[in-house]
C-alpha cells in the first residue's frame, strides 16, 4: 500500500512539499500567522527552484526546504518585531539541514491536524474545499479556478474569506477531542468526497488537472488511514469508491479527447491495481458493523467497474443498492441515478414515470433533460426526444458536453 | 574553444508568480537544458544570484544597498559555457527555458583570454 499511496510523490514534489511545509509551520507558529507561513514557504520553494535549476537537488529536499522556510519565518517575525519562542523545536538559524530532518510519522501527524483545521466547523463545506485545495493540495488560486471552472477573481475572494475564518477560529492545531471526532471526520470525508467528485465529474477543463484532483482526494484519504481514530468504515468505504471510479480514468476519453460514457469505454484499459485495492478497502470497511452511505456508493461503483461488459452489468443488484441509498440520502441527484438503473430493468416508460417525482428539482439540470431525451429515444418517440435534447444543449455549461449532445442530435434529425 | 558568459535577466519575477507545480516543471526544463550542454562538454559553471547586494563606488567611500536594476533588468543568474564562436554560443542559448517568458532575456558575452590576441 505504501507504494500505491506514494506513486506520485516525486512527480508533485513541490506541490506536496508546499502542503507539508505549510502544515509543519502552521503547527509551530499557529493558525493566526497563516499568511506569513504561506509567504515563507513560497519563498523557500522559489529559492529551491532557482538553486536546483543550476545544481542537483540535495538528498533530503524536504529537510532543506524546511530549514529555509523556517529561517524565513524567523526573519519575517523579527522584521515585525514579534517575539518568537526560539527554543521550541529546531528553530535556530545556525542548524544544519540534517537537524531539520523530521520523522515521517511526525509530519503525517501534523498534516492530519492540518486536514482537520482546513475542515473546521466555522467554515462552509465549499470554503473547506477551497482551503483544502490551497493548503493541503498546494494548488495556486489560478489552478483552483481552472479545476473548479470558476473565475480567478471569485476564487481568490472565496479563498480569502476562508482563510480569514481559519486565522480567526482555528487557533492551535490539534487533533479533535474523542467526543468530536465522529462529527469532525464527517466534515473531512465530505470534503474528500467533494474534491474527488469535482475531479471526476464529466465537465470541461483539462482532463489532466481533473484527474489530479482525484489523485489528491485519494492521497488525503490515505493520509488519514495512518491514524487509528480516523480509520473508520466510512473512510475505508470512501477510499474503495474512489478507487473503483478512478480505475476507469484511462478509458474515459477517446483519442480525440471526447468523453466516453460507461457504455463505450474499453474495459481492458481499466486500472487493475486500483480495482484490486478497491476490493481490499471495501472488505475492510465491512469489518465494521453499520452500513454507510459510502459503502453503498462503493458497492455501486464496484458493480459498474467490474462488469465484464456494459450489457452484462448487474442492474438488479445496483438497483437494490440504489433503493437503500435513496433511503439514506434522499437527494434528487441520487434519485436520478436510480432512474437510469430502473430503465435498464423495467424499461423507459417506467423510468420516465419515476422522473416526475424529481421534475421540479431537476428540470434545470442538463443531465436530467438529456436522460429524458434518451428514454424517449429508446421508445422511438422522436419529437419529445429531440425537444429534451435541445433543452439539454441549451443548458450545457461546457463545450465537451455540448458537442457530445449536438452530435447526438444530428443523428436523430431524420428519425420519425 | 572560447569561453562565453550568459547573463540571465527577467526570469525571477515570473518564477515568483508560478504555482509550486509550475515551478517544479520549469526547474525540470532547466535541468534538461543544462544537462544537454554538459553532455556536449560545453558547460563550465553557473549559479543563480541572490536578489540583494551592495554597490560600491567613489573609491570605496560610497556604499549603497542592492543592485540598481529592477525586475526584468535584474541579473538572476549566470552560466559559463564553451563554444566555437559567438554565433554558436547564441544558438545554444536558444534552448534556455527562461526565454519562454516575454520578459526573459539573455546577454551573451565572450570572456577574453590572452590567446585571443
Amino acid at each position: 500500500m505504501d507504494n500505491f499511496a506514494a506513486h506520485n510523490t516525486l512527480d508533485h514534489l513541490f506541490r506536496h512539499e508546499y502542503s507539508r511545509l505549510v502544515a509543519m509551520l502552521t503547527n509551530r507558529y499557529g493558525a493566526a500567522l497563516l499568511d506569513m507561513v504561506e509567504d515563507a514557504v513560497q519563498e523557500a520553494l522559489l529559492k529551491a527552484g532557482k538553486m536546483w535549476s543550476y545544481q542537483p537537488m540535495p538528498d533530503k529536499p524536504g529537510a532543506w526546504l524546511y530549514r529555509v522556510a523556517n529561517n524565513k519565518m524567523i526573519d519575517f517575525l523579527r522584521r515585525e518585531k514579534k517575539s518568537v519562542d526560539f527554543d521550541k523545536g529546531p528553530a535556530s538559524e545556525g542548524m544544519s539541514t540534517e537537524e531539520y530532518e523530521i520523522e515521517e510519522e511526525v509530519i503525517q501527524d501534523e498534516m492530519l491536524k492540518m486536514i482537520f483545521a482546513c475542515c473546521h466547523p466555522s467554515m462552509k463545506p465549499s470554503e473547506q474545499l477551497m482551503l483544502s485545495l490551497k493548503l493541503l493540495c498546494g494548488l495556486s488560486v489560478k489552478e483552483i479556478a481552472r479545476a473548479l471552472l470558476k473565475s480567478e477573481e471569485a476564487t481568490k475572494k472565496a479563498i480569502q474569506r476562508a482563510k480569514q475564518k481559519f486565522k480567526n477560529e482555528v487557533g492551535e492545531l490539534v487533533m479533535p477531542r474523542p467526543d468530536d471526532i465522529t462529527e469532525r471526520m464527517n466534515a473531512v470525508l465530505q470534503v474528500v468526497y467533494l474534491l474527488f467528485n469535482e475531479g471526476y465529474k464529466a465537465t470541461e477543463g483539462e482532463q489532466l488537472m481533473k484527474q489530479e484532483l482525484c489523485d489528491e482526494a485519494i492521497r488525503l484519504a490515505f493520509l488519514m488511514l495512518n491514524e487509528p481514530q480516523c480509520n473508520t468504515n466510512e473512510l475505508n468505504a470512501l477510499i474503495s469508491m474512489m478507487l473503483f471510479k478512478a480505475a476507469r480514468f484511462p478509458a474515459r476519453q477517446d483519442a480525440q479527447g471526447n468523453l466516453l460514457t460507461l457504455e463505450y469505454q474499453d474495459r481492458n484499459l481499466y486500472r487493475k491495481d486500483y480495482v484490486k485495492w478497491a476490493w481490499h478497502f471495501l472488505k475492510r470497511s465491512s469489518d465494521f458493523e453499520n452500513t454507510t452511505i459510502y459503502q453503498l456508493e462503493a458497492a455501486i461503483a464496484s458493480y459498474y467497474t467490474t462488469a465484464p461488459t456494459y450489457a452484462d452489468t448487474n442492474w438488479k443488484q445496483i438497483l437494490r443498492l440504489y433503493d437503500a441509498l435513496v433511503l439514506h440520502k434522499p437527494m434528487p441527484v441520487v434519485k436520478m441515478s436510480r432512474v437510469v438503473v430502473l430503465s435498464k430493468l423495467e424499461g423507459p416508460a417506467k423510468a420516465l414515470a419515476a422522473m416526475q417525482e424529481i421534475e421540479e428539482d431537476m428540470k434545470a439540470n442538463q443531465s436530467f433533460q438529456a436522460l429524458k431525451a434518451e428514454l424517449y429515444a429508446e421508445m422511438e418517440d422522436w419529437n419529445p426526444a429531440r425537444y429534451h435534447l435541445s433543452v439539454a444543449i441549451r443548458q450545457a455549461d461546457n463545450r465537451t458536453e455540448r458537442r457530445f449532445l449536438e452530435d447526438k442530435l444530428d443523428t436523430w434529425r431524420e428519425k420519425e | 574553444m572560447t569561453k562565453y558568459l550568459y547573463l540571465f535577466r527577467g526570469g525571477d519575477k515570473r518564477m515568483s508568480e508560478m504555482s509550486p507545480e509550475e515551478q517544479q516543471k520549469h526547474m525540470g526544463e532547466w535541468t534538461t537544458w543544462m544537462n544537454g550542454l554538459a553532455e556536449k562538454g560545453q558547460l563550465i559553471d553557473g549559479l543563480p544570484l541572490h536578489g540583494d547586494g551592495k554597490q560600491v563606488s567613489k573609491n570605496g567611500t560610497l556604499v549603497t544597498d542592492g543592485p540598481f536594476a529592477e525586475g526584468a533588468e535584474l541579473v538572476g543568474g549566470y552560466l559559463m559555457v564553451k563554444a566555437n564562436s559567438l554565433d554558436e554560443a547564441t544558438e545554444m542559448s536558444k534552448g534556455c527555458p527562461m526565454l519562454q517568458f516575454d520578459e526573459g532575456h539573455i546577454e551573451i558575452r565572450q570572456i577574453l583570454d590572452l590567446q585571443d590576441y
